[in-house]
């Protein structure tokens, strides 16, 4: 079999469990679904029984999984019995907020983790090295809303230059949209600098040391040229992954930072559905999450593989 | 091969000038390089002294760990930014390159001095194209237009015996054959006509049959451009026919140095002789046992008090072991050597003599130089010896 | 973080070029390196582990001596005549809206937090080192299923099943406690499975068995003394992960019960108060969670770089 054709093989797979756990999510969680929900609205023992056989809940869970299955193959994710809503209407307004989030997060971790990471291999063991690295380690070290309320405190409340909350979307202004996601961005991006930084400096200062890059030295090239042309590339494989990873896992993963600067995403849905026992609204919400994340792993896998096809041979032969 | 100085693509003369070929192009002199490690200073390369005028070539020849590779980097200042100290001084073309900042050094590496290294698989970048590392320092250095460093690019790979040059230009490096790839690297040492090329063992890494096209080729190439050339080897078989001069290394020190046909008429260093002996010969029984060095190099942090090589050698005195002998002119004709008792000279038999007498421990338990070598220990040492210097 | 292998300079005379040597210096700066004498390169720990081991330990001392230091209690004490007051002298950190002692608070949660973030870590290193233990001793079709497993439940957003599972139980220590280290129980089989893969094959396990020891002794005899240690340095980083996500339920209403000092319930006491001129009631506790989470990442770190652990997974 071919590469490609057992990696899809696989997705296949963890995209049936993933979605298995997600629709198990109901029973898994502690209470009963029937009576939150139909409690709801007064309930006797005829509707509790009703909401049971709509939920699938009286038939065993893989009939149950194999009814919700073909449901959501539809897009039909069903519907909250709270707000009445489309689960897909929710995901179709929630997703592109926190992917923009995510995005700009990104962003702004990339542009100052790359450089950096360049020139710490570079200046490996000076004082530069050192300071760089205790500077990212310790917005590391700082929970990604404990950063916010900081943020928060000093660029709207103590010099009132963005808003703590105010997010617009790209379609109503993007200098607002920017403003809004700012500080956010900011949060869930600053910590993960260090992340980025070392991990590209480590596979860096590998690729300092390889015949090439001297070669690049000897040919009289200026170092920035050595390092951004000749080292940079090879040494991107792993920070990739680890982008890709962050990117799968923030699009839901933002829950606190969403809370604490009050996102309309993703991740804030998620803390409304579960504080509202929205059992509907949770599992198709944690279902579009994993997937999202299966899916970007999916992706970065390949993209590692089209960059690299030394790696291609490599993987499928040791596979 | 036609002459590139015919060509209408290649590069602008130099900045430096041409040389003037009474004048020494390269002139090291007490460079050496020592390394801080974590078990001290280790003297990778101590001492070395010698000169090379416009268009000669010279052999540096050494076991792995001789110090041969980086005094071939020393030359050139591309050793690790720290932890390393570099003394002596290198002067190219009457300029202190031990003197010059990394921005001024850019300008003379690659463009002057240009450099082949080891394993064409690890010094080709496997993420760009064939064609841009060839262009990109005469692009850099030369400032040639995109379209005429192609023209030239692709002449040069032509110059190298690559066929279809023009299409080689856009394959990554994995997709040509190790042969392939040294002579890429050869174009890209080529691209700038620099003055003087530093081969660093640039056949170890490949097939026996390849090994002597790619040397042939560099060969001609040095003879037709008038480049000097510096040939790092640690096979005395490779340097034989083709340099004017060779410098045998020894623990980071030169410890003979002579014009090729007088060090072979006559190796006056018990080292020399010793590396001769185990290169093999067309004539020898094809199941002949060829002979090897017995014993390691040494601890390069402690070498030995005396000579380097007093603990493996056949010839070796008390003095030996607590004298450093300098390099001396001896025999005429720029014949330098740094042994007490030369080989081939009537103390150095003497010496011989009593040793294979069985008057001094260390030589005995070594044998001597006429039995066949048969022992473990040497047979062992002759394996580790070639898994090192083919490095990775 | 990975940082290169101590440079094994014994082997230089011998086969090794200086060429190497070279090479393997030019990373080798990194934690801690400095030339002493001029003569010989020496590594020893860096400032930040101590300043890290000290504040650690003062934040460990106060969460234990908490209730025979002179605090008041930070939930039944409240001072009427100091509603959310900046930092005096009656009130080092100053009080909350409700008139409660921030430091009190701030002590008080300390210990919430240690305790959830050492037992969950413990729960989760005891079934998660074990499941990565023996999938990459045994390597084959069982860590083939471990590992697809691990890689499907990495696939769902830990935090917010955190979040669900403790929301619906209702707020207790105990249950935050077992979810938290429940959902670790993924990622520390994913790291204890490389580290046990970087030893399974090396000699003396190889050795081991092939003197007719049983798996559950080189397991446990060969492999496990090897692991832990690594392991240890990891678990450090844990706890600090462990504790932001605790602070982080609470913060989100969901953590310990009301009556609990947290910091993440401070946190979120705080929030509200950030641009009403009384923002010490947030930034202390974060500053303390701050402090604690840089300690544990600080020693865990400089362990890991000590001992080596392959590429950090957390």
């Amino acid at each position: 079999m071919s590469y490609f054709a057992r990696k899809i093989g696989f997705l296949l797979i963890v995209l049936v469990a993933v979605t298995f756990l997600a629709a198990a999510l109901i029973r898994l969680l502690p209470g009963d679904p029937a009576t939150v929900i139909a409690g709801a609205s007064g309930a006797t023992e005829e509707e509790l029984d009703q909401v049971r056989a709509d939920l699938g809940l009286d038939d065993p869970l893989p009939v149950q999984y194999v009814g919700w299955l073909g449901d959501a193959v539809q897009l039909d994710l069903g519907r909250s019995y709270i707000s009445k809503l489309e689960v897909r209407d929710t995901i179709s307004d929630r997703a592109p907020v926190s992917f923009q989030l995510m995005l700009y997060a990104q962003i702004i971790t990339l542009l100052i983790a790359v450089p950096l990471g360049v020139f710490t291999a570079y200046k490996a063991g000076t004082r530069f090295d050192r300071t760089a690295n205790g500077i990212t380690f310790a917005f590391l070290s700082l929970p990604n809303f404990v950063l916010g309320f900081l943020l928060i405190y000093l660029f709207a409340v103590k010099w009132n230059l963005l808003p703590a909350s105010d997010y617009q979307p790209l379609s109503d202004s993007i200098g607002g949209n920017l403003k809004g996601l700012l500080l956010p961005a900011l949060s869930l991006g600053l910590g993960q600098v260090a992340v980025y930084s070392r991990l590209l400096r480590v596979d860096m200062i590998a690729t300092l040391q390889e015949d090439y890059v001297t070669m690049a030295k000897a040919k009289g090239l200026p170092i920035r040229r050595v390092l951004w042309r000749h080292a940079l590339r090879p040494s991107s494989l792993g920070l990739l992954t680890v982008v890709g990873v962050n990117v799968g896992s923030l699009i839901g993963g933002a829950v606190v930072v969403e809370q604490v600067f009050q996102i309309p995403g993703v991740g804030l849905g998620l803390i409304g559905a579960i504080q509202a026992r929205d059992y509907i609204v949770l599992q198709g919400l944690v279902a579009f999450v994993a997937i999202v994340y299966v899916l970007v792993n999916f992706s970065v896998d390949v993209l590692y593989a089209v960059l690299d096809p030394r790696v291609r041979h490599a993987r499928a032969s040791a596979a | 091969m036609n002459s590139p100085s015919t060509r209408s693509s290649r590069p602008a003369p130099v900045s430096l000038g041409p040389p003037d070929p009474t004048l020494p192009l390269l002139e090291v002199d007490g460079l050496a390089t020592h390394f801080l490690t974590e078990r001290g200073m280790v003297k990778a390369v101590d001492g070395v002294t010698f000169s090379l005028r416009p268009g000669q070539t010279l052999g540096v020849v050494g076991e792995s760990g001789s110090g041969k590779t980086i005094l071939a980097r020393s030359i050139m200042g591309l050793l690790p930014p720290r932890n390393v100290t570099r003394t002596g001084t290198v002067r190219f073309a009457g300029h202190d390159l031990t003197a010059m900042s990394e921005r001024e050094l850019a300008h003379v590496r690659g463009r002057e001095i240009a450099m082949i290294f080891q394993d064409p698989m690890t010094s080709l970048n496997p993420v760009l194209r064939v064609g841009r590392q060839i262009t990109e320092s005469v692009r850099h250095h030369l400032g040639m237009s995109a379209k005429a460093a192609r023209a030239w690019g692709t002449e040069l790979l032509d110059m190298v015996g690559i066929p279809a040059p023009g299409l080689r230009m856009d394959d990554y490096p994995h997709e040509l054959s190790g042969g392939m790839r040294q002579r890429v690297t050869i174009a890209i040492a080529l691209a700038c006509e620099p003055k003087l090329i530093i081969a660093d063992e640039p056949t170890t890494a490949l097939d026996v049959t390849v090994q002597a096209q790619i040397l042939d080729l560099l060969q001609e190439l040095q003879a037709s451009q008038g480049m000097a050339l510096i040939l790092v080897t640690h096979d005395l078989g490779v340097v034989a026919g083709r340099t004017d001069d060779i410098a045998v290394m020894y623990a980071g020190k030169i410890v003979e140095h002579a014009p090729t046909p007088a060090l072979f008429a006559q190796m006056r260093h018990p080292y020399t002789e010793a590396l001769l002996r185990s290169i093999p010969k067309l004539d020898d029984a094809s199941h002949t046992r060829l002979e090897t060095i017995p014993g390691r190099p040494p601890d390069l942090v402690a070498p030995p008090p005396g000579c380097r090589f007093a603990p493996r050698c056949m010839l070796v005195q008390d003095r030996c072991r607590t004298e450093l002998p300098e390099l001396t002119a001896g025999g005429g004709s720029g014949h330098r050597y740094r042994c007490f008792y030369p080989v081939g000279t009537e103390i150095g038999e003497a010496a011989r003599a009593r040793n294979e007498a069985g008057a001094t421990p260390a030589a005995a338990s070594a044998s001597t130089a006429s039995a066949p070598r048969s022992s473990m220990a040497s047979r062992v040492s002759t394996a580790s010896e070639s898994d090192g210097s083919r490095g990775h | 973080m990975p940082v290169p292998q101590q440079p094994d300079l014994t082997a230089l005379p011998s086969s090794s070029s200086a060429q190497r040597a070279a090479a393997v210096l030019v990373g080798s700066g990194t934690s801690g390196a400095t030339v002493d004498d001029g003569q010989v390169l020496r590594r020893r720990l860096p400032l930040s582990f101590w300043i890290s081991a000290v504040f650690l330990a003062i934040i460990v001392l106060a969460a234990v001596t908490a209730d025979w230091l002179p605090f008041v209690d930070p939930v039944e004490d409240y001072d009427p005549q100091a509603l959310a007051a900046g930092p005096s002298g009656e009130h080092l950190f100053g009080t909350t809206s409700n008139g409660n002692d921030v430091l009190s608070i701030v002590v008080q949660g300390a210990r919430t937090s240690l305790i959830v973030g050492l037992f969950a870590v413990a729960l989760g290193f005891f079934f998660g080192g074990l499941l990565g233990l023996v999938a990459g001793y045994f390597r084959g079709w069982f860590d083939t299923v471990i590992s697809a497993v691990i890689d499907i439940l990495l696939a769902f957003p830990a935090l917010v099943l955190a979040l669900a599972i403790v929301s619906f139980k209702g707020p207790s220590l105990t249950v935050v406690t077992i979810t938290l280290g429940i959902l670790a129980i993924p990622a520390v089989a994913r790291v204890a499975r490389a580290a046990t893969l970087q030893y399974a094959s090396r000699e003396f396990v190889l050795a081991a068995r092939t003197l007719g020891a049983s798996h559950k002794r080189v397991i446990f005899r060969e492999v496990l003394p090897n692991v832990v240690i690594p392991m240890a340095a990891v678990s450090l980083v844990a706890v600090a992960v462990v504790m932001v996500a605790e602070s982080g339920l609470a913060f989100l209403g969901a953590g310990v019960p009301a009556d609990t000092p947290s910091w993440g319930s401070l946190m979120k006491l705080g929030q509200g108060q950030l641009d009403k001129g009384a923002a010490h009631i947030c930034l202390f506790p974060a500053a303390a969670l701050f402090i604690t989470v840089y300690s544990l990442n600080t020693i865990g770190d400089t362990l890991r770089q000590r001992f080596d652990v392959g590429r950090g997974v957390l």
